[in-house]
C-alpha cells in the first residue's frame, strides 16, 4: 500500500476498529500515518479524560431560584409515558382561586347582609313549609342545569389527577372546596329567604364559577 | 450528605439503577422536590450544577450562553422533576435533560449560528503541565473547542467528551449518520491542528 491511510480510516481504527492487514502493513512503515494515528488517540484519550465538572458562577442559583419564583412552576409528574410536557402554573391556578374567593366572599356577603339586603319581599311566615318544599326542586331545577357538566369536567380532571403532583392536586381541590363552599352558602341563604332573586343568581354564578374552573384547569393541563 | 449525587456517568457508562442502591439521600431530595420543597431542589442543584456547566460550557462555547443554558436546563429540571422515575441515577437524568435542552436550544436559536465564540480562558480549571513539562493536552483542549463551529463542537462533545453513539447523535441532531461521522472527523482534524500551533 503506497497511499497514506484516509483520514477516515485513521479515525475508524482510534475508534477501535481492528486494522486490516493492508492497514497494519502501512502503518509498520509510514512514520506519517503512524503519528497521526497516535496523535488522534491522544486527543481522544485527553477528551474522556477532560474534567467533568467546571464551577458555574456563584449567582447562578439566585437566577434560577427567580426563574422559578416568577413562574411558579409546580413539577408534574406524567405516569404515561407521554412526552407530552405538562406545565401548569400558580398563576393560573391563582387567578382561577381570586374569582372563586371572589364569588365566596359576595356570597358570603349577601348572607350576612341577610335576606332582606336585596329588597325583595319575604315569603310569608305561615307559607314557609310549603314555600320549602317548592323551592328544594326550584333549587334542584337551577343546579341541574349545571350538574351535569360539573360532573364530566370533574371526571376528565380525576382523569388527570394520578398524574399530577401532590401539591398541584392540593391546589385544585382547595379551589374546588372554596367554590362548593360558596355554593352550599348560597343554596342554605336561598332556602332561608326562597324569595331572593339575588341569592337565586349568585347560586347560579357559583355553579357557573365552578364549571369555569373545572374547564380551565383541564384545559390547562391539555394544553400543557 | 448528598455526595453520591456527584457520581456522575459518561452516555456510556449510564446503567439501569437497583431502586434499592439508589442513596436514600438522593431519593429523599429528589422526593422532597418533586413535592415542590425548593431548598431540596437547591441541594440537588448544588450537587450536580458544576458537571452540568461543565457541559454546557463545553456545547455553548461561551461562559454566558453556558450560564444561560444552566439556567434553562435547571428551570426545566425543575417543571419535569414529576417525570424522574428512578429508572437510572438522578444525574443521568439531569445529564438526557441537559442534553435535550441544549440541542432543542440549538434548534430554536437561529442565532447562534452566526455567533463567534470565544471563551475566557479563566472559565477553564486546571491549566498546567504534564510530567514532560509540555503543556496538558486537557487544558488546550477545552480553550480549543470554544473555535469549533458549533455543529463540530458539539458531536465533538457528545461523541468524545460524553459517550454518545454516533446514530445517537442523529437521531439527536436530526442528521444522517454519515454527516454525523463528516463532522466529528473534521472536528478532530480541526482541534488537532488547534492543538498542534
Amino acid at each position: 500500500m503506497t497511499d497514506h491511510l484516509s483520514w477516515d480510516t485513521i479515525n475508524i481504527i482510534a475508534d477501535g476498529r481492528v486494522p486490516s492487514a493492508p492497514e497494519s502493513a502501512h502503518l509498520a512503515d509510514c512514520v506519517d500515518c503512524r503519528m497521526q494515528l497516535a496523535a488522534l488517540r491522544a486527543l481522544l484519550g485527553a477528551a474522556q479524560q477532560a474534567p467533568v465538572a467546571i464551577d458555574p458562577p456563584v449567582d447562578a442559583w439566585a437566577r434560577i431560584q427567580r426563574a422559578i419564583d416568577e413562574q411558579k412552576t409546580v413539577p408534574l409528574p406524567r405516569h404515561t409515558s407521554s412526552a407530552r410536557h405538562v406545565r401548569m402554573s400558580h398563576r393560573s391556578l391563582g387567578a382561577a382561586a381570586v374569582l372563586l374567593i371572589a364569588v365566596s366572599s359576595a356570597v358570603t356577603a349577601v348572607v350576612l347582609r341577610g335576606p332582606r339586603a336585596d329588597n325583595t319581599p319575604a315569603a310569608p311566615r305561615g307559607a314557609e313549609d310549603g314555600a320549602t318544599a317548592m323551592l328544594v326542586s326550584d333549587i334542584g331545577a337551577i343546579e341541574q342545569e349545571y350538574l351535569s357538566s360539573a360532573s364530566t369536567l370533574r371526571a376528565a380532571l380525576d382523569q388527570e389527577r394520578p398524574a399530577l403532583a401532590p401539591a398541584t392536586v392540593a391546589l385544585v381541590e382547595r379551589n374546588l372546596r372554596i367554590i362548593d363552599d360558596a355554593i352550599a352558602e348560597a343554596r342554605a341563604a336561598l332556602i332561608r329567604d326562597p324569595a331572593s332573586a339575588a341569592l337565586r343568581a349568585l347560586l347560579r354564578k357559583s355553579h357557573e364559577q365552578k364549571i369555569d374552573f373545572l374547564r380551565r384547569t383541564t384545559a390547562l393541563l391539555h394544553e400543557a | 450528605m448528598i455526595s453520591a449525587l456527584t457520581h456522575y456517568p459518561s452516555r456510556s457508562r449510564m446503567p439501569a439503577v437497583d431502586p434499592e442502591r439508589v442513596p436514600m439521600d438522593e431519593r429523599a431530595l429528589v422526593q422532597q422536590a418533586q413535592r415542590g420543597d425548593v431548598r431540596a431542589f437547591e441541594a440537588l442543584y448544588h450537587a450536580l450544577s458544576s458537571r452540568v456547566f461543565a457541559l454546557c460550557l463545553r456545547m455553548c462555547g461561551d461562559r454566558d450562553a453556558a450560564t444561560e443554558a444552566l439556567q434553562d436546563v435547571f428551570v426545566r429540571v425543575w417543571e419535569r422533576l414529576g417525570q424522574f422515575r428512578g429508572e437510572s441515577t438522578f444525574a443521568t437524568w439531569v445529564h438526557r435533560v441537559c442534553v435535550n435542552q441544549l440541542l432543542e436550544q440549538r434548534r430554536s436559536d437561529a442565532r447562534r449560528d452566526a455567533r463567534v465564540v470565544s471563551m475566557d480562558p479563566t472559565d477553564l480549571p486546571h491549566a498546567g503541565h504534564n510530567a514532560a513539562g509540555d503543556v496538558d493536552i486537557r487544558f488546550d483542549l477545552d480553550h480549543a473547542l470554544p473555535r469549533l463551529s458549533d455543529g463540530a463542537r458539539r458531536v465533538f462533545v457528545l461523541h468524545d467528551m460524553q459517550g454518545y453513539a454516533s446514530d445517537e447523535i442523529a437521531r439527536l441532531l436530526g442528521l444522517s449518520e454519515s454527516t454525523v461521522r463528516v463532522q466529528l472527523h473534521r472536528a478532530r482534524k480541526q482541534l488537532m491542528e488547534l492543538l498542534q500551533r
